[in-house]
């Protein structure tokens, strides 16, 4: 590199710097260029990190998966890459008129020899290992592990605010890669490529063929982001294909940090011809994965605005989108509201906190004690459950470890500051994505998922108008299972908000994505041609 | 004053007809109340009863009509007068008619029509058929000719055909406004509409074809012009069919029947009936689910006769009037109580394998944190018993209450008990027990040492599976045990 290029690289990074309001991250070019002007060689730059591992073991790994010859379209599977847990179905695509038939994935068998619905979406580097999904689980339970050592939740990388597109620039942190090697992207292409091999083994369980269509679920993501973020989202499951299918034996279970760097590596630097690319279906918006079946439930001849909340574990998502069912038209199509599209890092997780802090405060314990510490890990354990009884009777009773007793209401809960706010900050973001997608409507349909669908608040949206800027609309509930989904999987009926996303991702009449709006539908008024004189 | 008859089924009066002169006395001694029996007798009228009878035998058949009249007025006077007269006109009836002349006087007509009512004649039903039909009839004579009109027909359709045929044929020869039309019927359907709900008379095979006709399509597809006209008339009709439902079951299961309502309405749109109407149609729809339930009840799934409620009321209203029928009655089967609520057949019910496995886990661990809560310390019949037995004799109520949820102590136990048994679930370890540290299976303060012994605080739970590991359900709490 002579002096001209590395003055050229490194105004453009100056230039990029200074419009970035965080971090900005080197690309490898950018220090070579810097290397030039300090005058150091390369190699002597002393570096915690090794861009690449150098091949070991005779480990020579070509990515060459161009697409198959053939594509089976009979079937759909949709990849819900979720931010704890990771699911997969498949579903028949027998043509729009007839009823499809749902294929669940299971992820092997757990001890009990039941078929297993999640997948835990973690990964762990330990010991020169990557351990993916369930061997991540245990391994870090083996090893009692501090909960920052475990990669859980690597979707968080792409959520709304993300440019996917920067997550190669961006490290993972020291406490979770100790070794410096991968990068945010890295992760997101390893737990892919596990999530891939896993759902492809449970395909041929299932008897059904390998090379079917498949759509991806990602988040909403910000206008300008767009674009770049589902062209390198694409690219990365296409990687990820590509690898699960050239090296299954490397995504199993575990594999070393030197193939998994070669590996990722490897195929980033693949062309776009040499990966699977017409494996990959349309991606699918979350929103509307997990809201299908309100969405397709628009009556005939109608456009209606609808504000999709999902309240999962750790974020709590809302998206608006305006939905039309032209009977002309063989699927309803969907326009998502872009604006409209929030998250919060707040959830199910708070609540959990907050139920336990309320039983450890009621317990009479001093903090941080012995015995507090106890209560507090031994209640951990079974928190979900209690929250689950206590939304579901409005009471709940918890053991603690001493034998005590502790009474817990659903009022006592919700009136704490934590769940408050929680609720204060949901009731807000619905409110600003409802009167975003509302236009002239007064009153939005509200399609709650996630495991918090049945929380309180969600009620409390319903019944109480919502008011902003002078402006007055009411939410109307609509159920986000469809309704022959529910008439021939009743067992699907109430854990469906969980699932909504693999299983409205996989339906084949899903409503049909189509160029996102900035704000709902108003009538423009009458226009009225006015006199023009020409001189 | 002569009136000129239009309808073809009629001869319309001569301009020079008049009313021959012994009908005329006949009719003066009706008016002056001096036909009585001792009249009879006399000779001045035999003379004149033979030459009444004389115009029965008329070549004119406008003064065979006005004869036939003037008896009906005169067998409305007595008994006896009554008696007399049907003698004559029973035999004048064993022969065939001269052809209808529609007289132009009311009173004249209904008591014609109540002289006929005796003629058991094909020519007759025709007559009673013209003049049911007719603008001018009046209730009263209506009535009578409906009985006559009814009499001469096998079946309830049968009827309803002829009346609409009537209808039909006269309503092209006048020539009627849209407005007449609708007044017509009102008044023929006010005359009808107890016979249609109450006859013994069989529906026959087109009944709800012909209902639909009657309310239905003898009317201009857009209604009354007159508002007023359309809703006094709609609700009307709504109210006959209503009566009809109720009382005829026939009709409650004729899907056509209920299409009525759908077209009455058609009549408002885009706008909205009345809240009246739409009352009225809600009481129909109410009456034709007690129907299809019926059909419900013996297996029978009435499809038309849903898909035609659906047309009046709506799906919604339809699905929460049949949801509140089958929540009341558990003796439908399982298909055909969905069938009855949803309108389309259940589907087959599918299991999601991993979806149960997920449920099921959580019923496990649910179970198990039962077993370990009924299995705590303080929640043991016999301390309970004991702490009883010390106070029963200073707090004898309260002891008896105590001894009470006592015994349920032990019911509880042996029920949770048994379902843990059934889904193979136990305590392990048990409280108090002494046993090595494993933390795949317990649970303990800061760090113990694996393999060093602890004491079991809380029992864990485990579900044991043949031929594998047991599964851990819950984690027994352990403490450290001094000197370890």
């Amino acid at each position: 590199m002579d002096n001209n290029i590395a003055t050229f690289i490194l105004k453009s990074l100056l230039e990029r710097a200074k419009i970035s309001n965080t971090q900005t991250f080197l690309t490898s070019v950018e220090i070579n260029a810097l290397h030039v002007f300090l005058g150091d060689i390369e190699e002597n730059i002393p570096s915690d990190r090794p861009m690449v591992f150098e091949p070991v073991d005779n480990f020579l790994p070509q990515i060459l998966y161009p697409n198959p010859a053939t594509i089976d379209d009979e079937h759909i599977l949709c990849l819900d890459f979720g931010t704890s847990f990771s699911k997969a179905f498949a579903c028949s695509n027998d043509g729009l008129d007839d009823d499809p038939e749902l294929f669940d994935l299971s992820f092997g068998f757990n001890s009990a020899g039941d078929p297993k619905l999640l997948l835990p979406s973690e990964l762990l580097i330990h010991d020169g290992e990557v351990f993916f999904g369930d061997a991540a689980r245990a391994k870090f339970e083996v090893i009692e592990a501090d909960q920052d050592r475990l990669i859980d939740g690597p979707k968080q990388y792409m959520t709304l605010g993300k440019d996917v597109s920067e997550l190669q620039q961006r490290p993972l942190s020291k406490s979770k890669d100790p070794t410096g090697t991968f990068s945010q992207r890295d992760a997101l292409v390893l737990f892919l490529a596990h999530l891939n091999l896993k759902a492809e083994d449970a395909l041929k369980d299932r008897g059904l063929k390998l090379n079917l269509l498949r759509r991806y679920a990602h988040p909403a993501w910000d206008k300008n982001s767009t674009e770049t973020n589902s062209k390198e989202m694409k690219r990365i499951m296409a990687e990820a294909i590509a690898l699960s299918r050239l090296f299954p034996e490397e995504f199993h279970t575990h594999t070393s940090i030197e193939h998994a760097s070669i590996l990722v590596n490897e195929a980033r630097a693949a062309s776009d011809n040499d990966l699977p690319h017409a494996l990959l279906s349309e991606s699918v918006l979350e929103a509307t994965a997990a809201g299908a079946g309100a969405l397709m439930g628009t009556a005939a001849r109608k456009r209606e605005a609808y504000v999709v909340l999902d309240i999962g574990a750790g974020t709590t998502d809302v998206a608006g989108c305006i939905c039309i069912n032209n009977p002309n038209n063989e699927r309803v199509k969907v326009s998502e509201v872009a604006p409209a599209a929030k998250a919060i890092r707040r959830a199910g997780n708070n609540l959990d906190n907050a139920l336990l802090l309320l039983i450890l405060e009621k317990s009479g314990l001093a903090p941080r004690t012995t015995e507090y510490e106890r209560e507090s890990a031994a209640l951990r354990k079974g928190i979900r459950s209690l929250k689950e009884i206590l939304f579901n009777d409005n009471f709940v009773v918890a053991e603690l470890v001493s034998g005590d007793l502790i009474e817990i209401s659903v009022e006592e809960l919700t009136g704490t500051k934590a769940v408050i706010s929680l609720f204060s900050d949901i009731r807000e973001i619905v409110t600003d994505a409802a009167i975003l997608v509302s236009g002239d409507d007064k009153v939005v349909n509200l399609v709650a998922t996630g495991g918090g669908a049945n929380l309180p608040i969600i009620q409390n949206l319903t019944d109480q108008p919502l008011t902003k800027n002078g402006k007055n609309l009411r939410l109307r509930l609509k159920s986000s299972i469809p309704k022959y989904v529910s008439d021939a999987y009743p067992n699907l009926i109430d854990p469906y908000p969980q699932l909504a996303v693999a299983v409205g991702g996989a339906l084949p009449n899903l409503p049909q994505q189509i160029n996102s709006i900035s704000e709902g539908i108003t009538d423009p008024g009458e226009k009225h041609l006015t006199t023009i004189y020409k001189s | 004053m002569i009136v000129m008859d239009t309808d073809s089924s009629s001869t319309a009066i001569p301009p020079d007809s008049h009313w021959p002169e012994a009908v005329m006395e006949l009719r003066q001694l009706v008016q002056e109340r001096r036909l009585t029996k001792e009249t009879f007798n006399t000779d001045s009228f035999q003379a004149l009863w033979e030459r009444v009878r004389d115009c029965l035998n008329s070549v004119h058949a406008y003064e065979f009509w006005v004869t036939v009249s003037a008896l009906g007025r005169a067998a409305s006077v007595s008994k006896p007068a009554e008696n007399l007269v049907n003698a004559v006109l029973a035999k004048r009836f064993e022969k065939p008619l001269p052809e209808f002349v529609n007289l132009p006087d009311g009173e004249d007509r209904f008591y014609l029509a109540k002289s006929l009512e005796q003629a058991k004649r094909d020519e007759t039903s025709a007559i009673a058929f013209s003049q049911l039909a007719s603008e001018e009839t009046a209730e009263k004579a209506r009535r009578v000719w409906l009985r006559l009109a009814s009499s001469s027909v096998p079946s309830l359709a049968i009827f309803l055909a002829k009346l609409n045929q009537e209808i039909e044929r006269t309503t092209e020869l006048q020539n009627l406004s849209a407005d007449s039309i609708c007044r017509r019927l009102r008044r023929i359907n006010s005359v009808i509409d107890d016979f249609l709900a109450t006859s013994e008379l069989e529906a026959g095979e087109t009944f709800g074809k012909e209902v639909r006709w009657f309310y239905l399509l003898n009317l201009p597809a857009s209604g009354p012009e007159t508002k007023q006209l359309r809703d006094d008339c709609a609700k009307e009709f709504m109210i006959s069919l209503s009566k009809l439902v109720r009382l005829n079951f026939a009709a409650s299961t004729e899907p056509l029947v209920f299409e009525v309502i759908y077209g009455l309405r058609d009549w408002w749109r885009p706008a909205s009936p009345s809240i009246e109407f739409e009352t009225q149609a809600h009481h129909i729809a109410k009456l034709g689910v007690r129907t299809l339930h019926a059909f419900a009840k013996q297996g029978v799934k009435n499809k038309p006769l849903r898909e035609a409620l659906v047309s009046a009321c709506g799906e919604p209203t339809l699905r929460r009037l049949t949801q509140a029928i089958a929540e009341s009655d558990l003796s439908l089967e399982e298909g055909v109580s969905h069938w009855f609520i949803h309108g389309v057949e259940a589907k087959e019910i599918k299991s999601v394998r991993s979806v149960d496995a997920l449920s099921l886990a959580k019923l496990d661990e649910y179970i198990a944190r039962l077993l370990i809560s009924v299995t705590s310390s303080d929640f043991d019949q016999d301390t309970m018993e004991q702490a009883i037995d010390q106070v029963k004799d200073i707090m004898p109520d309260e002891a008896e209450v105590f001894a009470s949820s006592s015994s349920r102590i032990g019911q509880i136990k042996q029920w949770a008990n048994a379902i843990a048994r059934s889904r193979r679930i136990s305590l392990t370890p048990e409280r108090a027990a002494i046993v090595a540290y494993d933390p795949s299976v317990h649970s303990g303060s800061n760090k113990i040492n694996i393999g060093s012994k602890v004491l079991v605080r809380t029992s864990g739970a485990a579900k044991q599976i043949e031929g594998r590991p047991s599964v851990i359900l819950v984690k027994a709490e352990v403490d450290r045990l001094y000197g370890q």
